[in-house]
């Protein structure tokens, strides 16, 4: 099925509360959208209604009303312009409303037990149970915390629509207000302190000490987030830092990769996400070959 | 919780935009009562729309959102 044969089937569903209230003799229209950015017709001729009279209003406070009918009413005058603008409006509600939901989809679907003050859920578990709960497959079993994208640190992930005829509306949607977005976030620099315990990872026997705390803080990518909209895009991050550190003669390298790939799909009524993850820590030191000198 | 959101949100342009244009608007965040037989009230409510045999407009808002998840 179609997303238009979808449109037309919830129209179909609706339409019958047209006699209801016709009753008590109010119309009824239909406001349906879908996630697509598709706009049933019943809703486009609500908002060619609506820009008609927008343009009415606009001309009657400029002109003088025998002036209205002039060409610069018709196409492509500012009728259309209006009509074209309110269907933008609508276009960007929807993209907004559809980035909202996918976030609370992939942040607020964690178990309720791990939900507990002090207990933050790792992004990447979040990202896993969202997947799975937004492609109907059982939840994979639990693991522990990885790196995530670092998809919820920092700034929200979905930025504030910018409406220009919703000046002063209440109701703005702030996706951020729940604690659940900045609960489930660890970023990788964390991470790897937390799974190294924080301490300096010591290479080599003559105190030689490099710390992979330091070395992932290092990077200047990890104080870019990822937001919603790029991970519906599909992103790929991947950053890679070596450190090399010359002291008392011996070399000691220390290299930390992280790739994390993020892909979502809208496909008709589903929505598909895919999250993949991948973690590499290697420290090592060079031959001994180095310490001849 | 994320699909009322996305509907309220979708729901406050179109109330902003029958703002605009000069109707008289009630929102109806919460379906609590009935107008229709069927127990059902729309979102929007456009008083005095203007359409012949009728007082007002009502709107029900619906995207896809909820049956998507």
């Amino acid at each position: 099925m179609h997303t238009n044969d979808y449109l037309q089937a919830r129209a179909g569903a609706k339409n019958r509360y047209k006699e209801d209230y016709a009753a008590v003799g109010t119309a009824f229209a239909l406001a349906i959208v879908s996630v697509a950015d598709q706009i049933h017709p019943e809703f486009l001729q609500l908002l060619w209604v609506l820009a008609d009279k927008q343009t009415h209003n606009y001309y009657a406070l400029i002109t003088e009303e025998g002036e209205i009918s002039s060409e610069a009413f018709t196409w492509p005058g500012s009728r259309a312009r209006t009509f074209s603008f309110n269907k933008n409006s609508i276009g960007k509600a929807i993209a907004y409303a559809t980035a909202t939901r996918l976030h609370l989809s992939m942040h607020s679907t964690a178990p309720s037990s791990r939900r507990q003050a002090g207990q933050p859920i790792p992004s990447a578990e979040c990202l896993m149970h969202g997947a799975a709960h937004a492609s109907q497959r059982a939840a994979p079993c639990p693991s522990p915390p990885r790196p995530a994208v670092d998809a919820d640190v920092g700034t929200p992930s979905v930025a504030p629509s910018a409406h220009a005829n919703r000046a002063g509306a209440s109701g703005e949607v702030d996706v951020v207000d729940d604690g659940t977005h900045a609960a489930g976030g660890v970023a990788a620099s964390e991470w790897l302190a937390a799974t190294l315990g924080g301490d300096d990872v010591t290479a080599g026997g003559t105190g030689t000490r490099n710390s992979a705390y330091d070395d992932a803080q290092s990077d200047d990518d990890d104080d870019e987030p990822v937001t919603v909209l790029e991970a519906i895009l599909g992103r790929q991050v991947g950053q890679r830092e070596d450190t090399a550190c010359d002291e008392d003669g011996i070399d000691v390298s220390v290299g930390v990769d992280v790739d994390a790939v993020v892909g979502v799909g809208v496909h008709g009524q589903g929505v598909n996400l895919g999250v993949a993850l991948g973690v590499g820590l290697g420290v090592g030191s060079p031959p001994l070959t180095s310490l001849d000198s | 919780m994320g699909a009322t959101r996305g509907h309220n949100h979708v729901m406050d342009v179109l109330v902003q935009l029958a703002r605009n244009t000069g109707y008289s608007v009630r929102v109806n965040h919460k379906v609590s009562t009935t107008a229709a037989a069927s127990n059902k009230q729309g979102d929007v409510k456009l008083v005095n729309f203007g359409l012949d045999g009728f007082n007002n407009l009502v709107i029900d808002n619906f995207n896809l959102l909820r049956s998507c998840w």
